[in-house]
């Protein structure tokens, strides 16, 4: 209940003084009672909306209700052994869920595919679902209508279920314009229906129809006493709610002057948010004064692509991650923050003051992952001390330029593209260890010189 | 005298001063039912002798080293075959659940075994606990003990006639509509029907949530309060549990009945009653006005209306309840069944009674889209009109008194083609359970036919510690109901 509250209150609805619940009769393998446990009469909350950023614009998307019901099982029309066998999953029977209903307010499938992800990352935020698709603890049904161009009236609608993933969602979207369009250019009429996606074929299949109209039986559940929702109880869900994904996009951009994009990516999970404020928070406390302004940005930056990368390149989780580099931990941190935050602001610190370099910090970020050794200790093991001496990269910049003569010559004549080829050749000559934009200063000085004598 | 042939007061007196232990009385027990189930076929299932005996020697040991001080303590228990026990058969009388062993215990049963109540078995019931007669039971129907032609009563005429024939001193029914003190009435033994929310339903298979509530049985009023006192009290299992905390059930009041005030409702009294029955509850309500109580008549106006609408709810409910049983996951499968509504079908066709199908039949009629209204929700109000009727009776008394049932104990066959005389043997019984009470039912004599009377004690929600003073000071004035001596 209180969940469902949770999901009513941040969607804007009104929620409703009493929760009933009632019994829908129906027989159905996968259903074990033979009834589900539902609210039919009257719903938790009720009338609100959610206000999506879309393409520079607000699109406010009206919730006709929200209410609470029980799950049912599974079942997996498998081609078993050779012969057909429905096999049932009675994992999720009886598991509590919230059904949130909107009004037809999507224009598009840009549009619907902007405020399932929103919604998506609310709940989430929220712990009222993990947000795995895959294993139903998140599903989206679909009604579709379309209309000619100008038109004002709504067209009738077909439902599309069995919808498991973001991508089927859309695929099942274009699809089904596709087809109520060609039907209604053809002169024909869309019959109102539910229909199947079916994932492998791509194509909505009508889903059989029940022999005769379905009598439900509702009544209300004795099973279950009213549930009252007095405004202490709503009160006290308001004040434990999380900051959610919108609230916390303003922040970061205000608070770290980071782009919307970067802010976009950094709340769609309430771990990966903070995860990034832990590790800006640590890298600030390692560089003190000396932080550039940019340094969130670069925090930004290594979440979104170095630990991205890692996570993806080893298919973990991020929990998996924090879980891990946490086990590792020997716990002689002064920074206050988790083991995995504060080995990354480890890294970029390094990297901030140019101890390393880019390539080198990324080295070290792989090592980082693996092992408790201080940060230092593993620099000097792995020797990936920043080369940092002019003199050292000057005469390494010399030798490569003595060694290619015929592309300095080439480059002089106005190829300047090679300045990357020189650039690399440097890098290569320290294994990767020299700053590269050092390397590049003192490139365009020599190549400048041998210009001008 | 035999171990067996003792109230629990006395038994309870004989263990606590160590007259004899558990494991005598317990032999004791499961001699005479040996000797007389084969006439009364109140048990579904005994337990292995060995069995029981080892749990009496546990309780025995247990009272010895002071882990046991209940009063339940090695004390031999019968469980009404509708409430679930982890590792034996429950089979709710149907050919259904035949073969269905539950994985987990009641709460109620938890609760017994904690208290080291000894289980002895479990007792027969019409089927699904729809019946009044236990001639519903797939496996055969009870006797009555005091005339095996008789019917015990129903649905938990099992329990009813193992505790009246001396098979056990106490046992759990369960009543939706007075399936224990209708059955307590006919064998001449206490029968309790506690508050609705009392006890926890968790593990009883369900009938009609709303009403159904698991109730005692003892020979005596103390031994249905102990029994209750220890399954009584909220369960996180079951939401409909009330947090009221459980008070000692029989206070230390004496069997003086001063200050409390009696109604007698005239509508109990009119025509369909057996006027021996009238005549056996009015001398009773004589003796309650001798020991002080100041007895009045009162009016439950809407008493004629019950019936009809304790079989709408009750069966629309169970209309839902029991469409778990489908032949796909447990209980009854056919074996001829080519498709899933075959399945269906045919396992429900094969495995559910008459009666059974008819009330599912009636309820989901009384459900279907365009009734509703008509029905359910109709019997619904009447309910609510009950609820009213008790509450101003409250207002003015402290406990309703009433015939249990219109008739003593009926004789087998007589009404199992006639389900409306069947259904109208609960007239008596079903407004407490539309209104949610507490009541029980107490032997008060014989009629001339020497068959029992039951006199019916009904008090306002969870003012049980007053239905049991009044029943056992009536109880004290009228002496110890005796068992049959026939069997």
């Amino acid at each position: 209940m209180d969940l469902a509250t949770a999901v009513a209150l941040s969607l804007n609805a009104s929620i409703a003084e009493k929760a009933g619940f009632a019994r829908k009769n129906y027989f159905y393998p996968d259903l074990p009672k033979g009834y589900q446990i539902t609210q039919h009469a009257e719903p938790l909350a009720r009338d609100g909306h959610l206000d999506v950023e879309f393409e520079g614009r607000t699109l406010r998307v009206g919730i006709l209700q929200i209410h609470i019901e029980e799950d049912a099982g599974k079942s997996v029309h498998a081609e078993h052994q050779g012969g057909g066998a429905s096999l049932i999953d009675m994992n999720r029977c009886g598991v509590p869920l919230v059904e949130i209903v909107t009004r037809p307010d999507l224009r598009g499938i840009d549009e619907a595919d902007a405020f399932l992800n929103e919604l998506r990352r609310i709940l989430v935020c929220l712990g009222v679902t993990t947000g795995e698709m895959h294993e139903g603890s998140l599903r989206f049904d679909t009604n579709i209508s379309v209309r000619p161009k100008g038109t004002k009236e709504l067209g009738t609608q077909t439902e599309i279920k069995n919808l498991n993933s973001f991508r089927a969602v859309r695929r099942a979207l274009v699809y089904e314009v596709d087809r109520q369009s060609a039907v209604l250019r053809d002169g024909g009429k869309v019959t109102h229906e539910t229909l199947l996606w079916d994932k492998s074929r791509e194509r909505a299949v009508p889903m059989r129809s029940k022999e005769g109209a379905s009598d439900y039986r509702y009544f209300p559940e004795p099973d279950l006493v009213d549930f009252e929702i007095d405004a202490r109880r709503i009160e006290r869900v308001r004040e434990s709610l999380p900051e959610l994904p919108a609230a916390a996009r303003r922040r970061l951009v205000e608070a770290y002057a980071i782009p919307e994009y970067d802010a976009f990516v950094l709340t769609a999970e309430p771990s990966t948010l903070r995860l990034y404020e832990s590790t800006v928070g640590a890298l600030l406390g390692r560089l003190g004064p000396d932080a550039p302004p940019t340094a969130a940005k670069t925090v930004s930056n290594w979440v979104m692509v170095v630990l991205a990368g890692h996570l993806n390149e080893r298919r973990l989780t991020l929990a998996e991650l924090s879980a891990r580099v946490a086990s590792l931990d020997t716990g002689d941190r002064q920074d206050g923050a988790p083991a995995l935050p504060s080995r990354l602001a480890d890294v970029i610190a390094l990297r901030l003051r140019g101890e390393v370099s880019e390539p080198a910090a990324r080295r070290l970020f792989e090592a980082a992952m693996e092992s408790a050794e201080p940060i230092e200790n593993l620099v000097e093991r792995l020797d990936l001390g920043a080369v940092s001496d002019e003199d050292v990269v000057r005469a390494l910049v010399r030798e490569v330029l003595a060694a290619h003569p015929e592309e300095v010559a080439r480059y002089r004549a106005g190829a300047t593209k090679l300045m990357r080829f020189f650039v690399g050749q440097v890098l290569g000559r320290t294994g990767g260890k020299a700053d590269p934009e050092l390397a590049a200063r003192i490139l365009l000085e020599e190549l400048g010189n041998g210009g001008t004598t | 005298m035999e171990l067996y042939e003792l109230t629990f007061s006395q038994i309870r007196a004989g263990l606590l001063e160590g007259d004899f232990s558990s494991r005598e009385l317990t032999e004791s027990v499961l001699d005479r039912v040996e000797r007389v189930e084969p006439a009364v076929s109140a048990f579904v299932t005994v337990r292995e002798r060995g069995e029981i005996l080892t749990d009496a020697e546990a309780s025995d040991a247990r009272r010895a080293a002071g882990t046991c001080p209940g009063a339940l303590c090695g004390v031999p228990v019968a469980v009404k075959d509708n409430i679930s026990t982890r590792g034996l058969a429950t089979t709710c009388g149907s050919r259904m659940l035949k073969s269905y062993v539950p994985p987990y215990d009641a709460t109620a049963v938890a609760r017994l075994r904690d208290a080291g109540a000894v289980i002895v078995g479990k007792t027969n019931m019409d089927e699904f606990a729809m019946g009044s007669s236990n001639e519903n039971s797939a496996l055969g129907p009870t006797r009555n003990p005091w005339d095996v032609s008789r019917v015990p009563g129903g649905s938990s005429g099992g329990s009813a006639a193992a505790v009246a024939a001396g098979e056990v001193p106490l046992a759990l029914g369960s009543d939706t509509g007075g399936s224990v003190r209708q059955p307590a009435g006919f064998c001449g033994v206490v029968g309790v029907k506690p508050t609705y929310g009392r006890v926890s339903r968790y593990g009883l298979v369900a009938f009609a949530s709303s009403l159904d509530q698991i109730g005692t049985m003892s020979r005596d009023v103390a031994g249905a309060a102990a029994l209750l006192e220890v399954i009584a009290g909220e369960d996180p299992r079951d939401s409909t549990t009330a947090a009221e905390p459980v008070p000692r059930l029989l206070p230390d009041t004496g069997v003086d009945l001063t200050g409390v005030a009696v109604g007698v409702p005239d509508e109990y009294f009119a025509d369909g009653l057996d006027p021996f029955v009238a005549e056996k509850v009015r001398d009773a309500l004589e003796v309650i006005r001798s020991l002080g109580a100041k007895v009045r008549t009162i009016s439950i106006p809407h008493l004629g209306l019950g019936v009809a609408a304790y079989y709408l709810v009750a069966d629309a409910e169970a209309s839902a309840n029991l469409a778990r049983y489908d032949g796909v996951r447990y209980g009854h499968r056919s074996d001829h069944a080519e498709t899933l509504e075959d399945l269906y079908r045919m396992s429900r066709s094969e495995g559910f009674g008459a009666e059974v199908k008819r009330r599912i039949m009636l309820g989901t009629y009384a459900l279907s889209a365009g009734y509703y209204d008509q029905y359910y929700l109709k019997a619904q109000k009447v309910r609510t009109l009950l609820v009213r009727d008790f509450e101003r009776a409250f207002e003015s008394v402290d406990a309703v008194i009433a015939p249990t049932s219109p008739t003593t104990a009926f004789a087998l066959g007589e009404r199992v083609n006639d389900p409306v005389s069947m259904y109208l043997s609960d007239i008596y019984t079903v407004p407490v359970n539309l209104a949610g009470l507490p009541a029980l039912s107490v032997p008060c004599g014989f009629a001339a036919s020497g068959l029992p009377v039951g006199l019916q004690i009904m008090v306002e929600k969870f003012r049980e510690p007053v239905m049991f003073r009044v029943a056992r000071a009536y109880e004290h004035a009228a002496g110890a109901f005796p068992v049959p001596s026939t069997l």
